[in-house]
């Protein structure tokens, strides 16, 4: 009888609910993410924001401005697996020809490879980020090259990592009689990396991906708490106050910017962190069924 | 003797290069850390940070977006004499210990001595993390051990130790501040302090179960893989076949060389449990090292936030070096092979 993948089946299931998540917005209308109302009248008593999850029809309350919760969590799905998106082939772009350069030619640059993982590996990521992003904070200007530095530093946090597993990969299959038997064929060294070892390393970059994507969710996750993340704030001003709230809709901001709010108004803090933490484990849980399923292959 | 000697200078070899790595790994959080003390103010605009404004003061909707024409704020540039003279005055002030800090808990607008104030908030982090570690430890060497038992009880760690590894830490510490609100509201049972960033209650017990989540499901992992390869090689069927009794094959034949290996992974354990310190701390109200470090990092305080980085340095590679030496007195090969 096949055993049955767990972890696999739990993350397909999960990765399913992102990708709903994602299309939701075309099937179905949902409140404007970006439409606020900071005074309501309950009967005949007046309501300030935040409302609290079922008040006036929101589902999952509202924001300090009265923008809907459920529809900012969704339309963030968008935002902020992109985002991850994003950074996840940025550091395959880079990490795997550096990888793959370094397992095959040895020497110099498989020793740069190494020092760059035990260097970045050495400092808990999270702190290395906070302290770099929280130190160029002043001198980035606008929104635009804050979000590149901040996606910068997002990539150069795990690449060598990743850098480091290729390396050694390759040249583990290095050593293997098809690699030798094409090399004593007079192979160049590309059609070897590409025929030969490549394809090899199929299952290896599936684990990688799913695995990166959960550890840059989670890292984007915990820079939020640090009050490090994109998407800018907007002042909403009334008479006689002012509120900085954030603008886009992405998790990690939503989380960031109202984690002053947790005992306030926790539901503004939780339902983002909750998509965002459920996000990270349906990635660590599909890259666990990958690598499962290539052990139980063999 | 030999062999001893060999271990010994393998050993030494080891904690050089964490030595090398320390130096290596605090030159870089000193160099990042005092970027701001580069920075200048070189002119000034409207309100910092803003993309804009939205006016509201009635029951009208509206709609939060972004006016590019008011953002702005001030304009900074960057001196490298600044950033040299920072990193100076840094270093000097380390090296005398008469490094201060104008904002701490409670103590708003006073100058305190950085040092004291750090060596305490080290000593309540460390509380947490040598907690949370024992906890993990022997809670994730129970679930590992299962993987000996029946297939229900296989399945069960395996279960326990993956989502161990994949629910992120905030996410526990979310979840579990809404689980105690909710099962006040529904039961008026309080289950742990109620926790927020900076405010409410203080408490143990909720840091120290989401913390202790890491290593926990971490040595869970290592020591079933460990166990599990290590119950299929043939000195454990000799043992058996000599009418060993289980529970000693277990714990001399196949304990004693599976350790070891489930050591290799303690580094890596440890540098997730302590990234795992700074997220736990700030979002508990739990004022050691890690929240300090978002202090620093809120308040632009280069000095506290370069001090921390270098406290986090010297943690992670003393408990690396510890690692690696429990590996090597725990390695039965270089005891002559005896166990095996």
């Amino acid at each position: 009888m096949r055993r049955l993948n767990l972890p696999l089946l739990v993350g397909f299931v999960l990765c399913l609910g992102l990708v709903v998540m994602l299309l939701l917005p075309e099937w179905i209308t949902l409140p404007d993410p970006h439409m606020g109302v900071y005074i309501q009248m309950d009967g005949r008593r007046l309501r300030l924001a935040p409302f609290a999850p079922g008040e006036f029809g929101y589902v999952l309350g509202s924001d300090m401005v009265g923008r809907d919760v459920l529809s900012r969590v969704i339309y963030g799905a968008r935002y902020t697996l992109g985002l991850a998106a994003l950074v996840n082939l940025l550091r395959v772009a880079v990490a795997l020809p550096a990888g793959l350069r370094a397992g095959w030619a040895g020497g110099r640059s498989g020793r740069l490879v190494r020092a760059a993982a035990v260097g970045f590996g050495s400092i808990p990521a999270l702190a290395m980020v906070a302290m770099t992003l929280g130190g160029l904070r002043w001198l980035i200007p606008g929104q635009a090259g804050w979000l590149a530095v901040y996606v910068a530093m997002l990539v150069l946090s795990g690449a060598p990592r990743m850098a480091e597993q290729v390396r050694r990969r390759v040249e583990e299959i290095l050593i293997m009689p098809h690699v030798e038997a094409a090399r004593a064929l007079g192979a160049t060294p590309g059609r070897i990396l590409r025929r030969h070892v490549l394809p090899l390393m199929r299952a290896d970059i599936l684990v990688m991906l799913s695995s990166e994507m959960a550890w840059v969710l989670l890292l984007m996750g915990q820079l939020a708490v640090f009050g490090i993340y994109v998407g800018g704030t907007v002042a909403v001003r009334g008479e006689g106050w002012v509120m900085a709230v954030e603008y886009l809709p992405e998790w990690g901001q939503m989380l960031g910017a109202n984690r002053y709010n947790i005992l306030r108004a926790p539901w503004i803090a939780f339902y983002p962190g909750l998509a965002l933490g459920l996000a990270a484990a349906t990635f660590h849980l599909l890259a666990e069924g990958f690598r499962l399923q290539g052990l139980r292959r063999g | 003797m030999l062999r001893r000697w060999l271990r010994g200078l393998g050993l030494l070899r080891e904690w050089g290069l964490r030595l090398g790595l320390l130096v290596l790994s605090a030159t870089i959080v000193v160099l990042v850390a005092m970027l701001p003390e580069g920075v200048v103010v070189t002119g000034e605009f409207t309100v910092s940070g803003s993309l804009g404004e939205v006016r509201t003061s009635t029951t009208e909707k509206f709609r939060v977006e972004p006016v590019d024409a008011d953002s702005g704020g001030l304009v900074y540039g960057w001196s490298l004499a600044e950033y040299r003279r920072g990193i100076g005055e840094y270093l000097t002030g380390l090296a005398r210990g008469t490094l201060t800090v104008d904002k701490w808990y409670g103590t708003a607008f006073t100058v305190l001595p950085l040092l004291p104030l750090l060596k305490e908030a080290w000593w309540y982090s460390f509380e947490l993390f040598a907690g949370a570690l024992v906890v993990g430890i022997v809670l994730g060497l129970l679930l590992g051990v299962l993987v000996l038992g029946s297939r229900g009880a296989r399945a069960f760690g395996a279960g326990v130790s993956v989502l161990g590894v994949s629910v992120p830490d905030f996410l526990l510490i979310l979840l579990g501040q809404q689980l105690t609100i909710w099962s006040y509201r529904n039961f008026g049972v309080r289950l742990w302090s109620v926790l927020g960033v900076q405010g409410g209650e203080r408490g143990w017990l909720l840091p120290l179960v989401a913390l202790s989540i890491i290593p926990m499901a971490y040595t869970a992992r290592l020591l079933s893989t460990a166990l599990d390869e290590a119950m299929r090689e043939d000195y454990i069927r000799t043992a058996r076949a000599k009418g060993v009794p289980e529970v000693w094959v277990v714990l001399k034949h196949a304990m004693r060389n599976a350790l070891p290996r489930a050591l290799n992974g303690m580094p890596a354990m440890l540098n997730v449990t302590l990234s795992s310190q700074l997220v736990v701390e700030v979002l508990t109200n739990h004022y050691g090292i890690g929240s300090g470090l978002m202090r620093g990092l809120s308040y632009s305080q280069p000095h506290v936030v370069a001090s921390i980085g270098l406290i986090f340095c010297l943690w992670f590679v003393v408990m690396d070096g510890l690692a690696v030496t429990l590996r090597a007195l725990a390695n039965p090969q270089l005891k002559g092979g005896e166990a095996s």
